[in-house]
């Protein structure tokens, strides 16, 4: 008898320590941070698509109408309900109106969900020219769907003591990982990775942003670029859960994205990524950053 | 488990109790970008499209409207896709060749008979050659059918 109860103290603990893990109470904070930074690069996103919104969504662009039917769960793919140049400007419109909506904090769900559904479309719709960015768009879009919704940091004003669920950050949190663990996973095999040539030729190529032959003179300091990509990616997500490597992780993250968006034409990807990093943050870090602002202000 | 890959020993039995929910989300993801190397310095493009009589037209592969190519990521990425993945992206090819048809039959007041596309590109030379000679591309033009407009 006494194994069975110890079983069952095991049992229960494990139970306990799974709900802590999605159930404790989290910043609201943290939550209002991510919905407002992914409502402010999402609607970058949309932005950078808008020139190209008829070539690839609308019956005039480069693939028709998108067809309906094909995919069993496609009814709420607004693209594939009519393909006329004035429904998808409107979606378009729709969409950042119900953004900004987003980051204001007003009608937080309904917005979020309108943004999902554009996004969740526009990814069916235009898969031949989906990237990386519209993947954060449309899965976080969900994630924020299924969120808690703290009025913290809305126009609405704060609700005091407010104390949500912690599961979509811990979705977010999850989402971010993948998104390394994968892209590390897939690159290490590839002979350019190994040898540390990956960035010099990337940098010469057209998704550059200055391409030029100087890049093949890189030698050990392209090596060291390549190398140390992949070190950062493997090693963000643990950096980023611990709390006593953080913020080493953020500063890690931020510097390699902003870098990419120097030297890339891919703006949009950091853009949508960096929010992400916000769902690890707890209340230390935001008053961590507080105090900073806080001695940074004129006296 | 979106993530996990469908042609590994293990088959897709881990994917089968999750397929509705990742489908019915729209939560399918593939983070496989750059996971090599680009292999283009520089693309254009152009459709050739053939009338009756055998006589070629060259436009831009951009509709509306049979504008030059637009080096945009997403739509390189889309180019490349339409040119060289197969899997996954056929039913664009179709679409994409009826599209085109229809748009040079308004432009030229005739529907061609037969359109192709011509993919131009520079590709990228190994490091060795660019340190020899400064230069970073190659050029190389991929030609794509000609394939006949559906009626």
């Amino acid at each position: 008898m006494p194994a069975l109860t110890s079983l069952q103290d095991a049992g229960a603990r494990a139970v306990a320590a799974v709900e802590d893990w999605f159930f404790a109470p989290a910043d609201p904070r943290a939550y209002a941070a991510l919905r407002i930074g992914y409502a402010a690069s999402t609607l970058c996103i949309l932005v950078d698509l808008w020139p190209m919104r008829l070539s690839l969504f609308a019956e005039s662009g480069m693939f028709g109408t998108t067809p309906s039917g094909a995919d069993p769960y496609g009814l709420l793919d607004v693209f594939t309900w009519s393909g006329s140049t004035a429904w998808v400007n409107a979606v378009f419109v729709v969409t950042a109106i119900a953004l900004v909506l987003l980051g204001l904090g007003i009608f937080q769900r309904a917005s979020a969900l309108v943004v999902y559904t554009w996004a969740a479309s526009y990814c069916a719709a235009g898969a031949i020219a989906q990237s990386g960015f519209d993947t954060i768009a449309r899965v976080i879009g969900f994630v924020l769907v299924v969120s808690p919704t703290p009025r913290t940091w809305t126009v609405l004003g704060t609700r005091k003591d407010e104390a949500p669920p912690i599961y979509g950050l811990r979705l977010v949190q999850w989402q971010l990982m993948l998104i390394y663990v994968c892209t590390v996973w897939l690159k290490a095999p590839d002979e350019f990775w190994r040898r540390g040539e990956a960035i010099p030729y990337f940098m010469m190529s057209i998704f550059a942003r200055f391409p030029n032959p100087a890049f093949a003179w890189l030698g050990v300091f392209g090596a060291i670029l390549t190398y140390s990509t992949l070190l950062i990616e493997v090693t963000l997500p643990f950096l980023l859960w611990m709390r006593k490597t953080r913020w080493l992780g953020v500063f890690l993250g931020v510097s390699m994205h902003i870098g990419i968006a120097i030297v890339a034409k891919l703006i949009p990807f950091t853009l949508a990524i960096v929010p992400l990093y916000f769902a690890f943050f707890e209340r230390r870090d935001f008053d961590a950053l507080a105090a900073l602002v806080r001695r940074a202000e004129p006296r | 488990m979106a993530n996990v890959s469908r042609t590994t020993a293990l088959g897709t039995t881990f994917h089968r109790p999750f397929e509705t929910y990742i489908d019915g989300a729209r939560l399918w993801q593939s983070w496989d970008m750059f996971t090599t190397i680009p292999h283009f310095h520089d693309m254009a493009g152009a459709l050739v499209a053939f009338d009756d009589q055998g006589n070629v037209t060259r436009y831009g592969p951009m509709l509306p409207g049979l504008r030059p190519l637009r080096k945009d990521p997403r739509i390189i990425g889309a180019f490349l896709r339409l040119a060289f993945v197969e899997q996954g992206y056929a039913a664009y090819n179709v679409r994409y060749l009826r599209a085109v048809c229809d748009a040079i039959a308004t432009r030229a007041g005739k529907r061609p008979a037969k359109v192709g596309f011509e993919l131009y590109t520079e590709e990228l030379r190994s490091i060795q050659d660019v340190q020899r000679d400064n230069r970073v591309g190659e050029r190389k033009t991929y030609p794509f059918g000609p394939a006949t407009c559906p009626r």
